[in-house]
């Protein structure tokens, strides 16, 4: 399948003649590269050259790409953590907040049992640990739904700045370093030992490893199934069998998972401690990468790796380039929108 | 605002002069393959009551909506008053006078009655609504046609025939010259259908033109001065009501050849055919003042097509809900091979070998954007069939299955990882069915499976009702044709009213009276004393 | 400082706090009750407060800055009315997505332009004689900053046009069932135009106050989640502009509190944290007790009219 045929179809069908679908995707994207490139120039700068630095500074040596498959990481788990709700027609805007539950419960394992607790083994409890809070932190939501059939918007997006605050507490309050804005590190030995380039390390593969297995998952298991079915139609799939309830506890519950998955990966695998602002927006930029994956764990991978690449490239301009780092999030936002606004990806609610 | 009383019986007078108040001239209509409107012709004059008779498909809903702008003609005019129009936007339609209270009522619940009533009145924007003012305005158009309502109270507050009052009102305070009422009584009890019959003679003796659509032969009898029939998009008959007798409207709403083109199919062979599903007492009320479903008892042998037939809006969906599991009866009982199942879910149906296919695939038998193999294979894998050993999805056994029932049931395209909805409906009526036959289940219940079909899908639909039969499945075929009816079943019983007004085998069935039976004539052939048989007032 | 002091300080504060979400509560209320969500709302509120400090620093006008957020709201609510109702986009994504943007955007433009020390003023407060002196109420409401004053004009204004007005009750209907609305002649499109950008305008002078009645500069990500928040208001007020007023006084005292509690002894051990929380769990409580808080039925979804345009261009953009 080409990847016009994987945008296109992503999340919904499409009609029309092959040139139709073809300019559905084209249409946009020259359209995003424009409003990009006008946005650049406003800046001052050179869209092209910029662009270009970009690129280079995100793939162009071995360190930048160890930085992009590192950034990569964090970006696939958010993907994932809206990708399987949104299957199922939940809205799960709560992957920021599920993230920093996330670090804070690992950094809470780490720093209160780690000098009981030999290395490794402390860093896959603090990561289980991640893991747990955001299912939980995510449950919490769906429960509010499965009640009382309560806006599930509302209520993550409270979740996210609760967490927020959480975070904010912890860094200043009880495990204050000190010194600079942020948690105590927990102990060297959970953290995971970096090779290779950069600070990368294992947690690349851990995230590649979950979005693989994910894809399994949504296409191969029965739960997988029910979840991609009531997404669509929600009364055939409970009339078929299917309890909702189950699917949407699910659903949720493994979105939740995966966003704390990527918070303490953040504490273990790259920071070592809790350093406010380390989600970096994950959370809601994860929103534009299940939708760019057309919501299929598999594409999550590389819609990430593009994203990754725009934040890295971003991040390596200098400060003489009159273009700030925050660039990333405007391409990010811009191409996406303009998917959308052409059709080419479509969400259904 | 104009007051409508002046406007209808100015309109009154004109039409004394000649030009009726709504003129519709050779209309045409096609849904996509469906030619669902053939060249027809139909007027009201002011001051009259004019019903439209037909049954389902007839046609006689789009011909209301293009009257009323909601939907546009392929061909044909309309006047108003001599005038004519284009006709091309509800806004329009307002505008020239033509009114329409549907089947489904367009009000919003959360506003008051007076606010309905106002809604959409042009030019006063950034005004002050003043509440006070608007009930006493709103209220004083109801009274001036002796209608009863409190313009206070909010819409979702009021009983259905409240809320058809209003509906009413609204027009009326449009300066409606024509109103249109879509089966107005389909949820009333005898008592507010006379309430509402009061406010039409009302209403057309101030000069407004009444267009009453309905199946309700004792109704057109009691309240409209002439009456037109449409039969397959086309006008079977039309004339002044007291011209026609109840029969002869039955028979021109039904009337057609009903080819018998297919001999009724020897029953398969088994001793005197046992009653595998029996349907006892069935009472479905449903909130409304007459119950859907009023003791309705049947028995559908092993091996035989029971067909039932009845206008939309008679009971049929509700029974088709109980059979299915998706409603609970307020009393009366579901069995099968005497087994109580009436509080069973669905799934626990279909595990005892009861298959429903409701008449709405799009919403309960087909999930769009998944392909033809996964749709087959839903109802399995969500009891964890075609799970290997790793408790994973077998998705070869899953295309292999599909596979098969696409080549036998020749669903086109024949490709199981096609998604479904670029099926054509009939296609995708083909896999709903290949995936309700396919356990050979003990009872089939069919609901409408021929609806917006074309003839090839139909005649492959009719084949597998009769495979199912040969294969001694008891069919319960739910359907608003007629044909397909004469053709398929062995015993036909028609609803009306909830109750079952008509039963008898095919051998004995009569067309003509199977229409009286649809439309509520009274002294049409008795059914049996068990089944309960309802007068028409 | 005494007790009386501090009560007197938390509620002064509580109400100069309130007035951005004020702004951005009581317009998103217009665009959902028209049935358009606005997630974007953060964003709007981030570029409206950007274009005030932007105006901030070319006019050296505080007023100039603030009034300039306006026309950004307006071609912010152009932009989301054309995607929202117009292309139909998921709401709730399309907004997520804009947030992003205008976070982007802000932010480099900030940095290229904005950064570099300004002026550090701030409005004069409005002084009504009298009132202004009634001991504990008087400074909190009558000696306020004029933006205050100018939030609760806005917030009168939006109760008429949508609670009292014909517009407004065409305007809910339409939020409620917009196939009803269609069916009374009523144009979907054009009354949720004039929803959404009432309702952007609104946002954007959010953002533009809390610029102003800081310190006239922008940060980066300065609205933190305010837009959000409005969110909560909005349904904590029922949707009305007059509740709403005391659904973000609720929360200007929440934020008021995290500042001044600390100095009082026996409260001082709670956590700052604590007392942002408490008005964002509320909301979560909100939404699970009041039944009676339900968005309007269509808000969120797609409004798809019956009729289809024919035309190469019309069939390329609009499948």
């Amino acid at each position: 399948m080409t990847v016009i045929g994987t945008v296109a179809a992503g999340t919904d069908r499409l009609g029309g003649s092959g040139l139709e679908r073809a300019a559905r995707v084209v249409l946009p994207l020259v359209g995003a590269f424009a409003v990009i490139c006008a946005v650049i120039a406003g800046l001052g700068a050179n869209p092209f050259t910029v662009l270009g630095s970009m690129v280079t500074g995100s793939l162009g040596s071995q360190y930048d790409l160890a930085e992009t498959l590192m950034v990569t990481m964090p970006l696939v788990l958010c993907g994932l953590a809206a990708a399987i709700p949104f299957s199922a027609g939940l809205w799960n805007i709560g992957g920021d907040g599920q993230l920093y539950v996330g670090a804070v419960a690992s950094v809470l394992v780490g720093l209160t049992i780690g000098t009981r607790v030999p290395g490794t083994l402390l860093s896959c409890v603090c990561v289980l640990a991640g893991v747990a809070a955001g299912c939980l932190w995510a449950l919490l939501a769906a429960a509010v739904k499965i009640a009382v059939g309560g806006n599930e918007v509302i209520v993550t997006l409270m979740l996210n700045l609760l967490a927020g605050l959480a975070a904010d507490y912890v860094v200043t309050g009880p495990w204050a370093q000190g010194v600079s804005p942020q948690t105590r590190s927990i102990p060297s030995g959970a953290t995971f030992s970096s090779f290779w380039q950069s600070g990368f390390n294992v947690g690349f593969f851990v995230a590649v490893a979950v979005a693989l297995a994910f894809g399994v998952f949504m296409s191969s298991t029965r739960t997988g199934f029910g979840i991609r079915a009531s997404g669509r139609n929600l009364d055939a799939t409970r009339l078929a069998g299917f309890r909702v309830v189950r699917l949407w506890l699910a659903a949720f519950g493994l979105g939740g998972a995966c966003a704390g998955l990527a918070g303490a990966l953040l504490v273990v695998a790259v920071h070592g401690a809790l350093i406010p602002g380390m989600g970096e927006q994950y959370g809601y930029t994860g929103i534009a990468v299940a939708l760019l994956a057309g919501l299929r764990p598999r594409l999550v991978i590389p819609a990430a790796l593009f994203f990754a690449i725009v934040e890295v490239g971003g991040s390596s301009l200098s400060a003489s380039a009159n273009v700030s780092t925050a660039i990333s999030y405007v391409i990010e936002g811009v191409i996406v929108i303009a998917l959308l606004a052409f059709r080419a990806i479509r969400v259904r609610t | 605002m104009v007051t409508t009383g002046s406007v209808g019986r100015e309109a009154a007078r004109e039409a004394a002069h000649g030009a009726p108040a709504l003129a519709m001239a050779q209309i045409s209509k096609r849904f996509g393959a469906n030619l669902v409107l053939d060249g027809v012709d139909f007027e009201v004059r002011a001051g009259e009551v004019h019903a439209l008779l037909g049954e389902n498909g007839a046609g006689k809903t789009t011909l209301m909506r293009i009257a009323n702008g909601l939907e546009t003609r392929d061909a044909g005019t309309i006047s108003v008053r001599g005038v004519p129009v284009p006709m091309s936007s509800p806004a329009e339609a307002i505008a020239r006078g033509v009114a329409m209270v549907h089947q489904h009522f367009m009000l919003v619940g959360n506003l008051t009655v007076a606010e309905n009533v106002v809604l959409g009145t042009k030019g006063r924007h950034l005004h002050p609504f003043v509440s006070r003012s608007v009930v006493r305005e709103v209220e004083a158009v109801a009274a001036s046609y002796s209608i009863e309502i409190d313009a206070r109270r909010r819409v979702d507050e009021l009983s259905v025939d409240e809320q058809a009052k209003v509906e009413i009102v609204k027009a009326l305070h449009r300066g409606a010259d024509v109103l249109v009422l879509d089966e107005p009584t389909s949820s009333l009890g005898p008592r507010q259908i006379e309430e509402l019959f009061a406010v039409v003679r009302t209403i057309s003796a101030a000069g407004i033109a009444v267009v009453l659509v309905t199946h309700r032969l004792g109704e057109i009898k009691l309240v409209s001065e002439r009456v037109t029939v449409l039969r397959d998009g086309k006008v079977a008959d039309a004339g002044a009501t007291a011209d026609f007798t109840e029969a002869a409207l039955a028979r021109a709403m039904v009337g057609r050849e009903v080819a018998r083109a297919r001999p009724a199919a020897p029953a398969p062979s088994l001793p005197a055919p046992e009653a595998r599903l029996r349907v006892e007492d069935l009472v479905v009320r449903a909130g409304r003042e007459a119950p859907a479903l009023d003791g309705v008892s049947l028995a559908a042998p092993a091996g035989r097509v029971l067909g039932i037939v009845g206008v939309e809006g008679n009971g049929q969906t509700e029974l088709l809900e109980v059979l299915a599991g998706l409603r609970r009866p307020s009393s009366g009982r579901v069995l099968l091979d005497g087994e109580d199942v009436t509080g069973l879910a669905p799934v626990e149906r279909r595990r005892r070998g009861i298959v429903t296919i409701s008449g709405d695939r799009h919403r309960w038998d087909i999930v769009q954007g998944l392909t033809i193999a996964e749709n087959l294979a839903l109802h399995d894998i969500a009891a964890g069939a075609f799970r290997g050993r790793s408790r994973l999805i077998a998705w070869r056994e899953v295309r292999r299955h599909a596979e098969r029932l696409v080549e036998e049931f020749d669903v086109r395209p024949r490709r199981a990882d096609a998604r479904i909805d670029q099926l054509s409906g009939g296609n995708q009526q083909k896999v709903v069915i290949a995936r309700a036959v396919e356990g050979r289940p003990a009872v089939l219940v069919l609901g409408q499976p021929t609806r917006g079909l074309d003839i090839g899908a139909r005649e492959f639909v009719h084949e597998q009702v009769l495979s199912a039969r040969a294969a001694g499945t008891a069919v319960l075929l739910l359907s608003y044709d007629l044909e397909e009816l004469f053709d398929l079943s062995d015993e036909i019983i028609v609803l009306f009213r909830g109750a079952i007004s008509y039963r008898s085998s095919r051998a004995e069935a009569r067309l003509e009276e199977v229409g009286e039976a649809m439309t509520g004539v009274v002294g049409a052939r008795p059914a049996a004393a068990a089944a309960g048989r309802r007068e028409v007032p | 400082m005494s007790t009386s002091g501090v009560v007197e300080a938390v509620v002064t504060d509580s109400v100069t706090l309130m007035v951005p979400v004020l702004w951005a509560a009581a317009g998103e209320a217009v665009g959902e009750e028209a049935g358009v969500l606005n997630i974007g709302i953060e964003g709007v509120m981030l570029l409206g407060a950007f274009a005030a400090a932007a105006g901030v620093r070319a006019t050296g006008s505080l007023w100039n800055g603030w009034f300039l957020s306006i026309p950004l709201g307006i071609v912010a609510g152009v932009v989301l009315w054309f995607l929202y109702v117009y292309r139909s986009c998921n709401q709730i994504v399309t907004g997520i997505l804009f947030n992003l943007f205008a976070l982007g955007v802000t932010t480099a433009l900030y940095e290229r332009y904005l950064t570099g020390a300004g002026t550090v003023t701030t409005v004069p407060n409005l002084h009504v004689p009298g009132l202004g002196s009634i001991p504990g109420l008087g400074p909190a409401l009558f000696d306020q900053t004029p933006f205050f004053y100018l939030a609760v004009l806005g917030c009168a204004l939006l109760y008429y046009l949508l609670w009292r007005s014909w517009f407004g009750l065409s305007l809910r209907a339409t939020g409620e069932r917009p196939d009803v609305s269609a069916a009374a002649g009523l144009s979907v499109l054009r009354l949720r135009f004039v929803a959404v950008v009432v309702a952007c305008v609104f946002a954007a002078l959010g953002g533009a106050t809390l610029t102003v009645i800081s310190t006239g500069g922008f940060t980066i990500d300065m609205t933190s989640g305010q837009g959000f928040i409005a969110l909560a208001i909005v349904i904590l007020g029922r949707w009305n502009p007059l509740w709403i007023i005391l659904g973000a006084w609720i929360f200007g005292l929440a934020d008021a509190l995290q500042f001044q509690l600390v100095t009082i002894g026996s409260l001082a051990s709670v956590p700052h944290d604590a007392w942002l929380a408490f008005p964002y769990v509320i909301t979560i409580l909100v939404v699970v007790w009041a039944r009676g808080a339900r968005y309007p039925a269509s808000t969120g979804l797609p409004y798809e009219p019956v009729r289809r345009r024919r035309g190469l261009v019309a069939q390329l953009f609009r499948t």
